[in-house]
């Protein structure tokens, strides 16, 4: 009879290279963009998204945490990237690693633009636990900052079928200026629109925009909205 | 900010997951030993233990690969369905109701696992009579919308904190039969 398994605590991992990368490779699709980038001199891949943050960055100190930003930093040098796996600094040696989000205001830096885009660490939480990263995050942000918070309403902990999503989330991100001093400035939020083909076919897709999330939510600490530049 | 490079191309977001078919054998690599899936081993001895011999499998990933002896192609000459294909909890609540429906017309018992996470994906269903629990409110929603069959949740209730191989085998299980 085999040792059967519910949950991973049930199993020791392996600890080489090799099993590292490639668990924090599943969870950061966005890695996709540095594997092509540093292998493509004729063009440098942006992911939409991405570019949409950048365009709407303020000057000052820009931080991508916990997002794949060491792509970006290929382009613009001056990004600071942050990122919680160890394993990434094998590869990418001047990226800042915070294995815990608690201790981000140990490395002494005030960003003045704050990016964390579907970060796979910040999930399996309930709005509450989104709330309590946001309070660490925002310990290192600047009067002003711009925040731009995305994630996948598949991975938050939420009575998916006695909750209307939408309101849920909407009213979480607004609810944020009262408790961080955050103030929603621009949100998307994606669900899937399943409608049968000409064949009545539904999709069996997941929601929009696995790579980014499907809850974009754009804030300001402490600080005036700025006009989205789309 | 200004790029260091003049080569920009601004590419529209795509979807860059693609281990969807090889995940489960993908996972279990990353352990000193690899595990048996519980959750994995239950379907296969329900299917020994019940005495199950022409099963349907629909699977998205490479599980269950040590019943595909008792595989046949077709839903109707199965005496039992099996899903674990994680793509069905993706269709909105009243179409996996149908589909459900459809396969119960074909075959008269089904294994079906269901991942939370997708049920309701597209925000189009609520009932706010449902329990406040989510994995009970999904097995209420089951049999209040099921009449014709009986549904029996072979699940565990568990906060899912991401340690599970869910994305291997759904979490929620459930034999459901149709009234004779």
């Amino acid at each position: 009879m085999p040792n059967l398994s519910e949950f991973f605590y049930h199993s020791a991992f392996k600890s080489d290279w090799k099993t590292l990368y490639l668990r924090y490779r599943l969870g950061r699709l966005k890695h996709q963009y540095w594997l092509w980038n540093r292998k493509n001199f004729k063009q440098t891949l942006v992911d939409k998204y991405d570019w949409d943050i950048l365009q709407n960055c303020q000057p000052g100190k820009t931080i991508f945490f916990g997002s794949a930003g060491y792509y970006l930093k290929d382009i613009y040098p001056e990004i600071e990237v942050i990122e919680t796996h160890p394993i990434v600094k094998s590869f990418y040696p001047s990226v800042l690693i915070c294995t815990d989000r608690s201790q981000l205001h140990q490395l002494n830096l005030l960003a003045d633009n704050f990016a964390v885009v579907n970060n796979r660490g910040d999930h399996w939480v309930d709005i509450d636990g989104l709330s309590d990263h946001l309070f660490n995050y925002i310990k290192i942000m600047n009067v002003g900052c711009r925040v731009f918070y995305s994630f996948r309403d598949t991975q938050i902990h939420v009575n998916r079928l006695t909750v209307n999503l939408k309101q849920h989330f909407l009213k979480w991100a607004r609810s944020l200026e009262l408790t961080h001093n955050l103030k929603l400035v621009w949100y998307d939020i994606n669900f899937a629109k399943k409608q049968p083909d000409e064949n009545g076919y539904y999709d069996m897709l997941e929601n929009p925009d696995t790579t980014n999330g499907n809850l974009k939510f754009w804030f300001v600490y402490q600080g005036a909205a700025w006009d989205i530049i789309a | 900010m200004k790029p260091i490079v003049d080569n920009i191309v601004v590419q529209e977001s795509k979807n860059l997951y693609k281990w969807a078919k090889t995940f489960n054998r993908l996972q279990r690599n990353f352990f000193t030993e690899e595990p048996k899936l519980r959750r994995e081993k239950q379907i296969e001895d329900f299917i020994l233990l019940n005495e199950f011999k022409k099963i349907k499998f629909v699977r998205d990933t490479d599980v269950l690969d040590s019943v595909q002896n008792l595989a046949v192609l077709s839903s109707v000459e199965s005496d039992l369905v099996v899903i674990t294909d994680q793509k069905f909890s993706r269709y909105p609540c009243p179409i996996i109701i149908e589909k459900i429906n459809w396969y119960l017309e074909r075959c008269t018992c089904l294994y079906l696992c269901l991942n939370r996470h997708y049920i309701n994906i597209d925000d189009s269903y609520h009932d706010f009579n449902l329990d406040s629990n989510f994995n009970l409110a999904i097995t209420q929603w089951l049999k209040k919308s099921l009449g014709s069959a009986d549904v029996l949740d072979l699940s565990i209730d568990y906060i899912d904190y991401g340690h599970a191989f869910t994305w291997a085998i759904p979490d929620r299980h459930y034999f459901i039969k149709r009234h004779a």
